[in-house]
């Protein structure tokens, strides 16, 4: 599914190119369930960025799907990864101003869908997560977890092929993480490709599939 | 005081472009408003600066219904001194034009008007001098007093006084005895050059029909206008009545349009009340201060609207701060001292800039316009008193709102950061707003409006041809007939040349001062009616291209037409006449044609009836139409010419336009002043929209940062952010528009000729609005989204 080959990021400091990945050659398969580890700084984020089309490489190329994303516009990327990933972030990302039902709705709006299956599929959605008493309220009104559950339920809404999560149980105090990671490997389970970026050995352990990197390498020792 | 100024400007440097906007546009508002307050303030006070000017008024007369004049018999001054008890003293001016020269070989200056004063001038209208001294008992003769400018036209930076001028085409010497000192304030006494008054012949002391002296009295302490009406009301009957040797009864007589009357009124009432004939000043526009004065205050009005919105819109970066010195125990009032006090040091900033700012848009408006709106402001005098106390007042408004705001949140809620939660933008700030959009939609609708109506005066067919006519004033001299037969020689070459294509003798082309009136009865008619009257030759109609719409022309070798007549058809539905061709009037003479209604007034007048006299002896002006529209050429050929015919005599020319367009000046005026202060009030409500928007965007960066990871396409984000400001434009036109509609038509009532408003109009000023925004909205957006915001969602 995903085919990473030889991809480098670096970026100009003082006139110096300061690397953040390095010569990365990553081949993952459809319904796996892979954990990023590695110390700060080491690149985690920047390879899932990558991944998810949310920024460039330097150098390299990047197959998703058999389609080379390297040569792709603006645009036509945006079309492939609004329909085929989903992103869960740490500090959840959720807009203050919009209420938990309209927060998950927005994929939706911008996938051009109509209203009334919109609506369905949200129900569908709030039903699925138990969130159904907390779609009228605003971000601010909930706990760390259910807001992350929010930001979950809205990855999901695209029905996505790949889903990308950025320490998604980082704010979280460990049952509700628990909580989250379990929810993951069920959705692994029904199919759904997970790459995560995580601290936590136990997060990674729920992967079947880990990892190292070290200062924008692959470390292959560990 | 350190503490306050420091971090004060520290936020300047922090903020550099929101600083820049929100200081700019108070500083343009203050320096535009300040500006008009100072024009305002001018105009208001025209006339107010002469000594004891609430005791100055002057005399106006009429008979024959050809008033009322300004000017009044020469010999009213004597009289009033010697027999009015309610008058100290007495002034009377005749203003004449010559042309003057440095010496006697040089090119002379034209277009001076010279009041002859006498013995009180200085007393009734006190003066200074520039250099010299006033001769305050009067002129004698050979002396003269020129003003500032005309000195400095006339001898450049060198001493005017002691120097000679020659006056007139007879180059009478005059010394120049003293230079007047240029004030600030406006007048409606505003001599270029002072020269003594000859003395009056017999007939100027004598005749109660002898009329053009500029009359004004200067009344006693105890004196009043009525007193003065009562004794003019005596004189009508002890003296006037007599002299008039009506065989009417004075009761019959003094009501008759035959009789003369006397017109007083206050010195500071003419320049904007007044409505006499021959008012030497064109006269102050009341309307045009009140719009001017509005416009003043909704400037400052939109600067003030700009600060409340940025400094509450960046409430969340300030709110910290202030929470935090709330938890350090702050009391309230010293924190909203601390904010005002912030306000209070911004609008001085702002102020300090608008010292500047103000020559700009002085010379800006000079620039665009070709006309001065004041003086130059002179530097250091109690009007900058009122800039400093203006501004601190706009401080203290702009800060007031937001020091109060600011200081109203809990301490706990704002240090934690989250404040900006829910979907309630501020009320407040969305009126605020609203009322900016309101604002500058109805100030560019209305000067849209008298743009619009200013192109109609223009281009509306006046009935005559208004372009290409150059009117050569004064070519007869009556007892001189070498100087005649010159003038013949002159005429003869001018309808020589390819570029003319008709000349006409006449008495009077339409240009609005001309002033001739002539009775006229059919024979069913009661009474006689005054109508105007232009004796013509029979090339008028051609050179002036006025449209015979019925009869014929008047033909010179038709002995019979000396006593014919062209009506105009306002003057056929005046006269009643069915079949005006052949008809009689006052027993003799014919009616021969009709010509279409033509303007000789101006578009804020009804075009009024007249009548053409065939005359073609005796008539002073020579109106020549040239073909092609390059007057210049001809205009030098015509000088040549005349300094070889006739040298010496400086023949005065003008374009008849330009006489029509002197009508329509003071309108004009107000169209340029009008448009100019919109654009700065549509600046001003712009950058107060790009602050907005900034703020909008940065606040929201997470957002749409967010929805573009979401799959969001530029154009939802630029849906997203300008629909709040598009929806507020959409209500703010819906309120000014109507609102201005009404106003303007109140204007646009004071014209007999006007255009009407139409729906097209409307849909200019939304779109030129809504443009603007969304330009201003989407340049913004489209920047913002070009640094990628994705990126600072991984920042955080």
């Amino acid at each position: 599914m995903i085919d990473l080959k030889r991809i480098s990021k670096w970026v100009n400091v003082g006139g110096k190119p300061n690397f953040i990945l390095k010569d990365i050659n990553l081949d993952i398969k459809e319904g796996e369930f892979v954990s990023i580890m590695g110390p700060s700084g080491s690149g985690k984020s920047s390879l899932l960025n990558i991944i998810g089309m949310l920024d460039d490489s330097s150098e390299g190329e990047y197959f998703f799907l058999g389609q080379g994303v390297h040569g792709l516009k603006e645009k036509q990327r945006s079309q492939l990864y609004k329909q085929y990933i989903g992103f869960v972030f740490q500090a959840y990302h959720l807009i203050d101003e919009l209420t938990v039902y309209e927060n998950i709705e927005t994929p939706l709006i911008y996938q051009n869908i109509k209203g009334s299956e919109r609506q369905a599929m949200v129900a569908d959605i709030l039903d699925r997560f138990q969130i159904v008493g907390k779609k009228d309220l605003f971000p601010t009104q909930l706990s760390g977890g259910q807001q992350q559950l929010v930001g979950i339920a809205r990855a999901l809404i695209g029905k996505p092929k790949l889903l990308l999560a950025d320490e998604p149980t980082g704010n979280l105090n460990s049952r509700q993480g628990e909580e989250i990671m379990d929810l993951f490997k069920q959705l692994n389970n029904e199919g759904v490709t997970i790459i995560q970026v995580t601290h936590s050995e136990k997060n990674a352990a729920y992967g079947s599939r880990i990892i190292n990197l070290l200062d924008g390498r692959i470390d292959n020792f560990n | 005081m350190n503490t306050l100024i420091k971090p004060a400007l520290r936020q300047l440097k922090r903020y550099p472009v929101f600083s820049l906007i929100n200081l700019g546009g108070l500083a343009i508002g203050i320096a535009a408003s300040f500006i008009l307050l100072v024009y305002t303030q001018r105009e208001l006070s025209t006339d107010h600066h002469f000594r004891d000017a609430d005791r100055i008024a002057r005399i106006g007369t009429d008979f024959f219904q050809l008033g009322p004049f300004a000017f009044s018999q020469p010999m009213l001054r004597p009289l009033a001194i010697a027999s009015c008890k309610d008058v100290e003293d007495a002034t009377g001016f005749d203003t004449k034009s010559d042309p003057v020269r440095t010496n006697r070989q040089d090119r002379a200056f034209t277009g001076i008007i010279s009041y002859l004063i006498d013995s009180s001038f200085f007393h009734v209208f006190s003066h200074e001098a520039a250099a010299g001294a006033l001769p305050q008992n009067g002129l004698a003769p050979g002396q003269a007093i020129l003003s500032a400018s005309q000195a400095q036209k006339f001898f450049g930076g060198k001493q005017a006084v002691g120097q000679t001028i020659y006056v007139g085409k007879d180059l009478t010497p005059y010394t120049v005895v003293a230079v007047l000192k240029e004030t600030f304030a406006k007048s409606t006494i505003d001599p270029q050059l002072l020269l003594p008054q000859p003395r009056r012949t017999a007939e100027e002391t004598s005749s109660w029909w002898n009329v053009k002296t500029y009359n004004y009295v200067k009344l006693k302490p105890q004196g009043s206008l009525a007193g003065l009406n009562a004794w003019l009301e005596r004189l009508r009957q002890k003296v006037v009545y007599p002299a008039s040797g009506s065989t009417d009864t004075y009761a019959q007589w003094k009501t008759k349009g035959t009789s003369v009357f006397f017109y007083t009124e206050h010195l500071t009432d003419i320049y904007f009340h007044s409505n006499l004939k021959f008012d030497d000043n064109p006269g102050g526009n009341l309307t045009q201060v009140q719009l001017l004065s509005a416009i003043s205050i909704l400037l400052i009005l939109l600067a003030i609207i700009n600060y409340i919105n940025l400094v509450t819109a960046r409430s969340s970066i300030r709110a910290k701060e202030i929470g935090l010195k709330k938890t350090f125990g702050a009391p309230r009032r010293t924190l909203i001292a601390q904010l005002l006090k912030e306000s209070l040091l911004f609008s001085t900033l702002a102020m300090l800039l608008s010292c500047g700012l103000i020559q700009v848009i002085l010379f800006l408006y000079q620039y665009s316009t070709g006309a001065a709106l004041t003086g130059p402001i002179p530097f250091l005098s109690a009007n900058y008193l009122w800039l400093i106390l203006f501004s601190v007042a706009i401080g203290l408004l702009a800060g007031i709102y937001p020091a109060i705001y600011l200081t109203g949140f809990r301490a706990g809620l704002t240090v934690r950061s989250t404040a900006g939660s829910g979907r309630n933008t501020p009320r407040l700030r969305n009126s605020l707003v609203t009322l900016q959009f309101a604002i500058a939609i109805g100030l560019l609708f209305v000067s849209l409006v008298v743009y619009s109506q200013l192109q109609y005066m223009k281009n509306k067919d006046k009935g005559f041809r208004s372009d290409g006519v150059i009117l050569l004033q004064d070519v007869q001299a009556l007892n001189n007939l070498d100087i005649t037969r010159k003038f013949q020689t002159l005429r003869h070459l001018i309808d020589q040349q390819s570029q003319v294509t008709s000349t006409s003798l006449c008495a009077g082309a339409p240009t609005g001062s001309t002033l001739m009136r002539g009775s006229y009865r059919t024979a069913a008619m009661q009474k006689e009616v005054l109508l105007q009257t232009f004796p013509v030759d029979e090339r008028y109609i051609t050179t002036l291209g006025l449209h015979l719409t019925d009869g014929r022309n008047f033909d010179k070798n038709l002995l019979s037409d000396t006593n014919s007549l062209i009506l105009n058809e306002s003057a056929v539905a005046a006269m009643g006449l069915f079949k005006p061709i052949g008809a009689l009037l006052n027993g003799s003479e014919r009616v021969i044609g009709v010509v279409k209604d033509f303007n000789y007034t101006s578009l804020r007048d009804k075009i009024g009836p007249a009548v053409l006299r065939f005359s073609p002896q005796g008539n002073s002006i020579l109106a020549i139409h040239i073909a092609g529209g390059h007057p210049a050429a001809f205009l030098d050929w015509l000088q040549q010419t005349e300094q070889n015919i006739l040298p010496g005599e400086n023949l005065e020319t003008s374009f008849i336009d330009d006489n029509f367009g002197r009508l329509a000046a003071k309108e004009k005026l107000l169209g340029q002043a009008i448009s100019f202060f919109t654009v700065l009030a549509i600046l001003l409500a712009t950058l107060g929209l790009i602050g907005l928007t900034l703020f909008t965007i940065e606040r929201r960066t997470k957002e749409i940062g967010i929805r573009k990871v979401l799959g969001a396409g530029n154009g939802n984000i630029l849906r997203l952010i300008s629909g709040n400001f598009i929806r507020l434009a959409l209500i703010a036109s819906a309120i000014a528009l109507p609102l201005s509609w009404w106003l303007i038509h109140r204007w646009l009532d004071n014209f007999a000729y006007r255009v009407t408003i139409n729906a097209g109009l409307l849909l200019l000023t939304e779109g030129l609005i809504l443009s603007i925004a969304f330009i201003v909205i989407g340049a913004l957006t489209l920047r913002a989204l070009a640094a990628n915001p994705v990126k600072n969602l991984r920042t955080e």
